[in-house]
């Protein structure tokens, strides 16, 4: 009876230990989690109409703290100062789209980075460089559970990968102010080159439109490809 | 439906019917006193590790030597395979165990804890929590092993891993919930199996059962971002099948045959239906709210 009120006495320690600690965990994952949420673009969206449906970050914050003037509302691009411009939430969508591998229900997720800071340099008139670190903790959908089933192991695991990155190496101008943008991509530490072509104008503030498909196992991001397939769209919007 | 026809077949069929098969394969090879200590272990173990490696080949990692602490699991649990019959050998006396519990406790906790700097400051700390009290869990049901034969004990530890499948599957992680699911196929195993044998002692297997469910919830706690899940949860689980203690006196001890049974595993079924309920509904409310 001695060792079972002593080995309970430990667990109780334990216990209250592990309470006080973990309260802290959690406090600071839920405020990452409550960073500029938006409306992640409900839950079915199609393809086709997921520019205009994912749900932009800026419909109440007209003016950000790096003075930009971009509405999501707005047609003008994201302002260009000295040659650069300040990628953020509020004037930029990082947006990827994962599919379910069952062809009877596709049931398409939308799923966005609401957490991120880069820069796009525009020399005469012409981009020339984009870099973006995205915190993944930062991952909002429509779903809490997916969202936490995405930030967790399985697929981004944020607490041990807690950045990704992009920096582009080249930038290609073509014709009709599309682009080849090249660079890249670093997700669960993994660095591997993308090339995805983008529509980007610098007439009034800088706008950017890219929509490609990467294979995420080539990062390592490998489980439950029964469940969901290897093949996600990405979504960039600058400005627009 | 976040698991496939193959993730039954790999991580719930096949731990089950290894476990199956092992049980019986060490109780005709190993000598008598070997047998009763070994048998369930490696039962359990090989079951849980069959399946725990089939998920993992088709999950296609990419990786085989494990990467982060909870990677490590599946090797704790196979240490406990060996360890927790060597201390069940006549002659080494309960304090001893409790020390060498101790021991193992805090082996496994340094390699399950992470060693990310969020936690390093204060991992010595989990550490030093953690391993005395899988050593305290483990201790105590070797008790409860002693006194309670036949497929009902093992009948509750399926359920318990699977009530901890389910709330690590809730926090957002199918591959820890796969990895304990594993080990509940595996329990599952040695209650058919205890159906043949039903005088059998299930200590042998006590220190890997409870590095299973502990360490289960260890690696699900600190390696999911999920806010909604209580805490709770992940505590209470494990620490279940311990209220058998409460069917050894009092009105829960009284009955025979199916209802004595069922009196005698109430409370800890209640108390993973309560804490599975909990974690079902934080994540409907987060899901509504």
């Amino acid at each position: 009876m001695r060792i079972f009120s002593s080995s309970m006495l430990v667990l109780a320690l334990f216990v209250m230990g592990c309470d006080a600690e973990m309260g802290e965990q959690r406090t600071s994952g839920s405020s990452s989690g409550s960073a500029p949420t938006t409306d992640a673009g409900g839950d079915s969206l199609t393809s086709s109409g997921t520019t205009g449906d994912t749900g932009t970050t800026d419909d109440s914050s007209a003016t950000d703290d790096a003075g930009t003037s971009d509405d999501a509302g707005s047609t003008a691009g994201a302002a260009i100062a000295d040659g650069e411009v300040a990628l953020t939430p509020d004037n930029t969508d990082v947006v990827f789209i994962g599919t379910h591998a069952d062809p009877a229900k596709p049931d398409p997720r939308t799923c966005e980075f609401t957490d991120f800071d880069g820069t796009a340099t525009v020399e005469d008139g012409a981009l020339t460089a984009v870099s973006v670190t995205i915190q993944t903790e930062g991952i909002t959908t429509f779903n809490p559970m997916l969202t936490d089933h995405l930030r967790n192991p399985d697929f981004f695991n944020a607490l041990e990968y807690p950045e990704a990155k992009f920096e582009s190496t080249s930038i290609e101008a073509g014709e009709d102010g599309t682009v080849t943008i090249t660079g890249d991509l670093t997700l669960l530490a993994e660095t591997k080159p993308v090339t995805f072509p983008a529509t980007v104008s610098t007439e009034d503030g800088l706008t950017l439109n890219a929509e490609f498909t990467i294979d995420r196992t080539e990062w390592g991001m490998t489980a439950r490809q029964d469940g969901v397939l290897k093949e996600v769209e990405l979504q960039i919007i600058i400005g627009g | 439906m976040p698991f496939t026809i193959i993730d039954m077949l790999y991580g719930g069929l096949a731990p089950a019917v290894v476990a199956l098969a092992i049980w019986f394969v060490a109780r005709r090879v190993l000598r008598e006193d070997a047998a009763a200590r070994y048998a369930p272990s490696l039962a359990l173990v090989i079951g849980f590790s069959a399946g725990y490696w089939l998920v993992w080949w088709k999950e296609a990692h990419g990786y085989w030597m494990p990467k982060f602490p909870y990677d490590l699991l599946a090797f704790v649990v196979a240490a406990a395979m060996i360890f927790g019959p060597v201390v069940h050998t006549r002659g080494v006396s309960r304090f001893e165990r409790m020390l060498m519990y101790v021991l193992f406790g805090l082996t496994a906790a340094w390699l399950l804890v992470p060693t990310r700097p969020a936690v390093q400051p204060i991992r010595h700390l989990y550490v030093l929590g953690f391993g005395p009290a899988l050593a305290a869990v483990a201790f105590l049901f070797d008790g409860v092993c002693e006194r309670f034969r036949g497929p009902l004990l093992p009948g509750l530890l399926t359920f318990t891993g699977m009530c901890t499948a389910m709330v690590l599957l809730l926090s957002g992680t199918t591959s820890f919930a796969l990895t304990v699911g594993a080990g509940a196929a595996a329990l599952s195993g040695i209650t058919v199996s205890m159906l043949w044998t039903h005088s059998a002692n299930l200590k042998g297997m006590s220190l890997a059962c409870c590095t299973l469910l502990c360490g289960g919830m260890l690696i699900g706690q600190f390696n999911t971002t999920n806010t909604t899940v209580p805490l709770a949860s992940y505590i209470i689980l494990p620490l279940a099948p311990l209220l058998m203690w409460c069917a050894l006196r009092g009105p829960l001890s009284k009955g025979t045959g199916f209802v004595g049974g069922m009196k005698r595993v109430a409370l800890p079924v209640i108390a993973c239906l309560v804490v599975v309920g909990l974690a079902a509904i934080a994540g409907l409310r987060a899901k509504a709210g």
